[in-house]
């Protein structure tokens, strides 16, 4: 036994949130290196569908933007940053966050 | 309703612009600390490429208090076929927690169509946030002010 620490350190970090109205569902990343985008695609999925049919519904065009925004992403990847995305202007706070707390995402 | 900074996506000019004026708004008008390398989040690819989509527009830090405010503006596109009263869904608000490079801050969310109008009722907002100790009193205030704000048009 050496003694030495062997925890991975996790640089790159963020979560998905679907938010508002009552509802507060997340799916975070924490890993070694920049989550790729297929990887960001998944936790979408995963997200989008652990929401009720309704929660769901408020929420489509949000997550066609969300995935349209990890598309756009160059192959570099984007910096920590929070993005909120909604359907409805008259209701804005019903919506899907992108929070990149720390690292990259999005690459390749 | 005279909207600021109306063509900031087709215009990245206009853009820069309406972050200078942000700048102006948080440092000098409401006086706040302001150093940009502690005090502002950019918006931009890992490359350093600027993105240019106003959310957020602008991202303020204030550390000494854990406490943020995002501001989020909306393009001419998402609101040109809305059939209303255009100042009636010119500014929305909620709080969050924000954890930006390991710090979590409780944040202050603006999403707004900008005008002379809407910024007076941000600026009062920015200040009762950064002050308040209570996220649920200060949710209440939010509240009351944005509500007044359409009731007086």
């Amino acid at each position: 036994m050496s003694g030495k620490c062997n925890r991975e350190k996790l640089d790159h970090r963020g979560r998905f949130q679907a938010q508002g109205d009552g509802l507060e569902e997340s799916e975070p990343w924490a890993q070694k290196s920049p989550i790729p985008k297929p990887d960001a695609h998944h936790l979408v999925d995963n997200l989008a569908e652990s929401l009720s049919k309704s929660d769901f519904e408020k929420r489509r065009v949000a997550f066609t933007k969300c995935r349209r925004f990890i598309d756009q992403t160059p192959t570099v990847g984007m910096s920590p940053v929070k993005k909120s995305y909604s359907n409805d202007l008259q209701h804005r706070d019903i919506r899907v966050d992108i929070e990149i707390q720390a690292g990259l995402a999005f690459v390749g | 309703m005279k909207i600021l900074f109306e063509n900031f996506i087709e215009n990245k000019r206009t853009y820069n612009l309406c972050q200078g004026y942000f700048t102006r708004l948080f440092k000098h008008k409401l006086q706040l600390k302001f150093e940009k390398k502690v005090n502002l989040v950019p918006n931009q690819y890992h490359s350093g490429r600027k993105i240019y989509d106003a959310n957020p527009m602008y991202c303020y830090l204030a550390p000494d208090v854990k406490k943020s405010v995002r501001i989020i503006l909306l393009d001419k596109s998402e609101y040109n076929d809305f059939e209303g009263d255009l100042r009636k869904i010119s500014i929305a608000s909620w709080t969050d927690a924000f954890i930006f490079e390991d710090q979590e801050y409780q944040e202050l969310v603006l999403s707004v169509i900008l005008t002379d109008e809407v910024v007076e009722v941000m600026a009062s907002l920015i200040m009762e946030w950064l002050k308040a100790v209570e996220v649920e009193g200060f949710e209440g205030f939010m509240k009351k002010q944005i509500s007044d704000y359409i009731q007086n048009l």
